[in-house]
């Protein structure tokens, strides 16, 4: 690995990259919280970001500590409930991109946050949904980032929390048609070792891989056959002022660089 | 929401295609009235208690929130008893010069109880920020029944009171959580009419 940034610094700054260009994001617990704030500071500057305890447009002068910081709330466009918020704005068709976190995915990005093991006896209890059910459904994309091991991107996962594209994407286009669900599915993953979007079956494949990262490395963390690009791209390293904005203004603490 | 409307039920765009209807039976599946698909429902959450923290409020318990509103509200209207634990405690004109503010009329609630930095270790917008160490440290108490014990006996029943819990804080810490800076909002002109 190259010693001037870690695997986990590479993953924030490559999933605040894939923001360039969006407007509304629904901003989800633990690693979006970063990845979107970095995004607000460098590619995407006008990035109205809504965090689900009620507020849209937030501007955090620092990294909010959770979803429920005082920082969200001062200077954001509108304070709402969370009714408000998940009705009007989630459900009224309002986001662009739901950036979740996940315990386990499988290979058409569906979702397990809330057991590992058996649902009534599970080895692991974990959150839960929270409000990643719904906007899963209902943001027009979902982004993933989560770090890769083979006992989270596995074969089958444990507890379908939120849909990604279902048994394929034949299938995930026509529920989502017949139950006219406003999302149309995962779009990217991405982990601390490269960027994997989805391709026409609804597969996630991957595209990017980090400095340092390799396709072994990769297969060997992934608990299916995984799909590679034919011609895989080298995701660019952070560059200095990337760096200098996780380190020094929004995580110098290393929380979430650790 | 359906607790606070006294509905039977409330509908949500959500749940399909996941396993959480299987893991609670009470999530249902419903299909419209009006014949245009299928939605979930619900049921409503009638608390025995809610209590709220505010930052003011008037003696008849007309609470005004800034800053992140949740599901406060509603968990008042959904309520039988409704408790308010204000930082601060104002004359009724104050809240009448700024009715958009009040989330919970003084007709539903119970008790108003003034009781400064109340909400510790959370935060209260504009006063004080949310205690992180206190989380930190709170994690491995947690998880050991003896410590937990330990904290509650030192923290809970071994003071007074909030005031005597805030001193044993220490100044320094409590100077520490104040906002690092003022974000007044502009205020507004209701305007008179007779």
């Amino acid at each position: 690995m190259n010693g001037t940034f870690s695997k986990s610094e590479m993953m924030i700054v490559a999933a605040a990259r894939e923001l360039a260009g969006q407007r509304v994001c629904f901003v989800g617990v633990g690693l979006p919280n970063i990845a979107v704030n970095l995004a607000q500071r460098t590619v995407a500057p006008d990035l109205e970001l809504v965090y689900e305890a009620g507020v849209f447009g937030a501007r955090p002068a620092r990294l909010p500590l959770s979803i429920g910081d005082p920082t969200i709330v001062t200077g954001a466009t509108a304070a709402t409930s969370m009714f408000e918020l998940f009705a009007f704005y989630l459900q009224g068709g309002l986001i662009d991109v739901g950036f979740l976190g996940a315990a386990q995915i499988d290979r058409f990005g569906n979702i397990n946050t809330t057991v590992i093991g058996d649902y009534d006896h599970p080895t692991t209890r974990l959150p839960g949904s929270g409000g990643a059910c719904e906007i899963a459904i209902n943001a027009r994309q979902v982004f993933v980032i989560m770090r890769q091991s083979a006992r989270s991107f596995v074969e089958t996962i444990d507890f379908r929390t939120s849909a990604g594209n279902l048994g394929g994407a034949e299938q995930s286009e026509r529920i989502r048609r017949e139950q006219g669900w406003l999302g149309r599915g995962p779009s990217v993953v991405v982990t601390d070792l490269g960027i994997y979007h989805f391709d026409e079956t609804g597969e996630m494949r991957l595209d990017s891989l980090h400095p340092g990262a390799t396709v072994e490395g990769v297969r060997a963390t992934i608990g299916w056959e995984v799909k590679i690009a034919p011609a895989v791209a080298s995701t660019p390293a952070p560059t200095a002022e990337e760096l200098r904005l996780i380190r020094e203004e929004l995580d110098p603490g290393g929380a979430y660089t650790r | 929401t359906a607790g606070a409307a006294k509905l039977p039920f409330f509908p949500l765009r959500s749940y399909f295609e996941t396993d959480l209807p299987r893991a609670n039976p009470l999530i249902r599946e419903i299909e419209s009235p009006y014949g245009d698909g299928v939605v979930y429902a619900v049921p409503p959450l009638n608390p025995d208690v809610a209590i709220v923290h505010a930052q003011r409020a008037s003696a008849g318990g007309d609470a005004q929130v800034w800053g992140l509103l949740g599901c406060q509200k509603e968990a008042a209207f959904a309520a039988d008893r409704v408790i308010v634990v204000v930082e601060e405690l104002v004359d009724e004109a104050v809240v009448r010069a700024d009715p958009n503010r009040t989330i919970i009329p003084g007709l539903i609630v119970d008790a108003v109880v003034v009781e400064p930095w109340g909400a510790h270790p959370s935060y209260v917008q504009g006063a004080y920020d949310r205690d992180n160490r206190f989380y930190l440290d709170w994690d491995p108490i947690s998880r050991d029944e003896a410590a937990t014990q330990a904290w509650l006996d030192e923290w809970v029943r071994g003071v007074s009171g909030r005031a005597e819990y805030i001193g044993k804080l220490g100044a320094e810490r409590v100077a520490s959580l104040r906002p690092s800076g003022a974000a007044p909002s502009g205020s507004v002109d209701y305007g008179a009419y007779r």
